[in-house]
């Protein structure tokens, strides 16, 4: 037998990702500069977007030292024009692991908040220095933290709090951490660019190490519309989340106090003359159809406890249980607990265990869920092999699982409402397309919403060819809910489509300068990894990008016919101005002539054809 | 009577000669006019295909039949060929008034001059082929021969 005794304890969600941080992209210096750099203007942005604000979003990295090679210690300062963070969570947002305002089901380029908190709990255990954040809500007063994090405790130790004047809204948080600009400086300049090209409303600069500026002003001056966060998706749904809905659906047993006393009182038409008990119930059975929710409970509880309005004052409901039909209560009076038993057969019975239990299968559905309507859920229900009327509050476990197995399998909803998701629009991501590739040929495409199990998601495709653009195309930007993906392109969806193409088909030749922009927005994109670089090839997604592509390379063909139209026009107009003059020389001389004829007229004329083609 | 007979062989050089440069002057007369009224100028090419080969009994020898090729200036694939038979008939023209001769290879060349691409001598002898067959006269009419004339 070994000797040595294991040890249990638990680890706070700060340990765990200390122990565990490349599981969120910091894995190494050059790679977690890069993934701070993005966390933090996605946060920004995430922000701005919420508040409807346009960003403007300025970041910088300085070198604590520039003489020392890297990887080395460089101050990453973020700062944006967004909504701030009052002042009383701004500890708890920046110094805890795992606490954040984007829990909820809509489209935001962060899921957690727990991006920032990594990348400032790097920063602290590679520099040990602590964090910066300056936080204004209403543009007077500015508040400024030095932080640090308590990892063991998952707490925010605060050094310094002060405040200032300020004339300015927004957000600036400053890490010093560990990092290699060197190797990492053209992803993050490659980031910015392209986050720059997603979101064309916002302005976003970067000051890097060396002194150089990058400045991408706004080119649009409107927000595409902002998401709302919707209720989830039957096809989406698992145990655990059944049963937080539950806890959410089960009505609380009503405090009985003077204000809930007076209100029964009021609505059975006794304000004035009290009634004994017996009085009381029969005034209540008379009015029980008019009469609420709230105002039954109390009266089904009177029915068992037997008392009239001044004893019910005079104790507090503690329990009510049902499978053993008991009713427990806290007599003031006596300083004791007691309790009753009710009677099953009762009215008041089922009104009392209708509360407790919660709504009924269908009420949950049509309530709880988007797009159920009453007849789908009765539907649901005989597929599922439930009573609709069966309480929520009265499922076992094996039940839950039967339902949350049957929520998925069921075909009988509608897809997923896009409401959700924030897809940027067709003008913007033209006019950013235009704007970055500065080509001839522009054409983009947002097809409609479509679901994969229970999650909505929307395909934006863009396709630029020509002008700027250098060759050696097709060049994909792929983008996911507006975060440009950077690495592990090989093996994401979207270049498994675009390579899937046959490009000869669209009359695209050779080394061909051209791009094609993707964008996939959804409340949940199928990231192939943690580090949410590359798409897995779900294939409702798969789908949605090929028919994309497709309509997009339709077009690029017909302006590719166009183009060599218009190219073969030229070459003749060409060939007619080198041989007419000649033709014209020779035929006067053959002819005996002195003067030219006037050949000109031809060559007016073949220019009037070629601007009909073109 | 030798004299007479050389004489009389003469006036047919001369007549030839005359045939030819009026020839040459109808032609180039139609395309200068052409051009002018604001018309793409072509010619009428007789065929040099097997088929429009036709034994002549009268002549006892095989003739171009009537079947011809047209070669507008106004297809851009024929434009080149076009204006290098514009320019043999214009230098063809020239040898003629200068009573000069030219072999088939100085032809090829002296298209440099004027601008005019041959990509190679057969290209410049099919278009004098051409020329025989507008003008239905032999090369040698229009002072083109194969060889240097010693």
């Amino acid at each position: 037998m070994s000797s040595i005794k294991e040890k249990f304890n638990q680890i706070s969600p700060s340990e765990f990702f200390y122990r565990n941080r490349d599981l969120a992209g910091f894995s190494n210096p050059t790679r977690s500069l890069y993934t701070a750099v993005r966390e933090f203007v996605e946060n920004s942005l995430d922000a701005c977007d919420q508040k409807g604000i346009l960003p403007d979003v300025h970041m910088s990295i300085k070198a604590v030292d520039p003489e020392k090679p890297d990887p080395k210690p460089y101050i990453l300062t973020v700062k944006d024009n967004g909504p701030g963070i009052e002042s009383k969570h701004v500890p708890l947002a920046f110094g805890t692991v795992l606490y954040g305002s984007k829990f909820g089901l809509k489209q935001a380029r962060g899921m957690f908040g727990l991006g920032a908190t990594m990348a400032i709990l790097y920063g602290q255990i590679t520099t040990n220095k602590p964090v910066l954040v300056k936080s204004s809500t209403d543009g007077k007063i500015q508040d400024e933290f030095e932080l640090l994090l308590d990892i063991q405790k998952n707490k925010p130790v605060i050094l310094k709090h002060t405040t200032k004047e300020v004339t300015k809204q927004g957000l600036s948080v400053s890490i010093c951490l560990e990092g290699d600009y060197a190797k990492a400086g053209s992803k993050i300049k490659d980031y910015v660019y392209e986050t720059s090209l997603i979101t064309p409303y916002a302005t976003i600069t970067f000051d890097d190490p060396k002194g150089e500026k990058f400045h991408y002003s706004k080119i649009v001056n409107e927000m595409p519309p902002a998401p709302t966060i919707i209720r989830p998706h039957a096809h989406g749904i698992d145990v655990e989340t059944i049963r937080r809905m539950m806890v959410e659906s089960q009505f609380e047993i009503p405090n009985i106090d003077d204000v809930m006393v007076e209100k029964v009182r009021k609505d059975l038409g006794l304000a004035k003359n009290n009634l004994a008990f017996t009085g009381i119930m029969d005034k209540a059975k008379k009015r029980w159809k008019t009469l609420s929710r709230p105002v039954r409970v109390v009266i089904s509880l009177m029915s068992f406890l037997k008392m009239d309005f001044d004893k019910l004052n005079k104790i507090r409901i503690d329990d009510i249980d049902v499978p053993n039909k008991k009713l427990y209560y806290w007599d003031f009076g006596d300083s004791q607990s007691k309790s009753v038993d009710m009677d099953p057969e009762s009215q008041y019975y089922k009104q009392l265990t209708g509360t407790v239990q919660g709504e009924t299968l269908t009420t949950f559905l049509t309530k709880r869920f988007q797009r159920i309507g009453p007849s789908t859920a009765v539907k649901f229900a005989e597929f599922a092999g439930f009573k609709p009327e069966k309480r929520m509050g009265s499922m076992t476990n094996e039940e839950l699982v039967k339902l949350s197995d049957s929520l998925q399998k069921f075909e009988g909803f509608l897809s997923p409402d896009p409401s959700c998701l924030a897809p940027l629009g067709e003008e913007p991501l033209a006019k950013g397309i235009k704007k970055f590739f500065k080509p001839d040929f522009c054409e983009v495409i947002q097809r409609p919403a479509s679901a994969y199990s229970g999650f909505p998601f929307i395909v934006e495709m863009g396709i630029a060819y020509g002008g700027e653009i250098r060759p050696g195309g097709p060049h994909v930007y792929r983008y996911a809910n507006r975060i440009p993906l950077l690495y592990d392109e090989g093996s994401d969806v979207v270049l498994k489509v675009v390579n899937d193409t046959d490009w000869s088909r669209y009359k695209v030749k050779g080394e061909p300068p051209f791009v094609i922009v993707t964008h996939i927005c959804s409340t949940r994109i199928p990231y192939k990894t943690v580090g949410k670089e590359n798409v897995a090839d779900r294939q409702e997604i798969e789908r949605e990008l090929r028919l994309g592509l497709q309509f997009l390379s339709r077009k690029l063909a017909a302006y590719m016919s166009k183009r060599g139209q218009a190219e073969m026009a030229k070459k003749r107009a060409n060939l007619y101005a080198k041989y007419l003059p000649l033709i014209a020389q020779f035929c006067t001389e053959l002819a005996g002539k002195t003067k030219e004829p006037n050949y000109k007229k031809l060559l007016e004329e073949e220019i009037i054809v070629d601007d009909k083609q073109s | 009577m030798t004299t007479n007979k050389a004489k009389d062989r003469k006036q047919k050089a001369i007549e030839k000669q005359q045939n030819i440069i009026d020839a040459l002057k109808d032609h180039g007369a139609k395309v200068y006019g052409d051009l002018d009224n604001g018309q793409f100028p072509k010619f009428s090419i007789p065929s040099r295909s097997v088929s429009n080969i036709v034994y002549d009994k009268k002549l006892r020898q095989y003739i171009l039949g009537n079947s011809a090729a047209l070669r507008s200036s106004r297809n851009s694939s024929q434009l080149r060929s076009f204006t290098q038979l514009m320019w043999l008939a214009f230098f063809a023209n020239r040898l003629t008034h200068e009573k000069k001769s030219s072999t088939l290879r100085d032809v090829y060349y002296s298209s440099q001059a004027f601008a005019i691409e041959f990509e190679d001598q057969s290209e410049s002898d099919n278009i004098i082929v051409d020329l025989e067959a507008v003008l239905s006269k032999p090369r040698e009419d229009f002072h083109i021969f194969p060889e240097e004339r010693s």
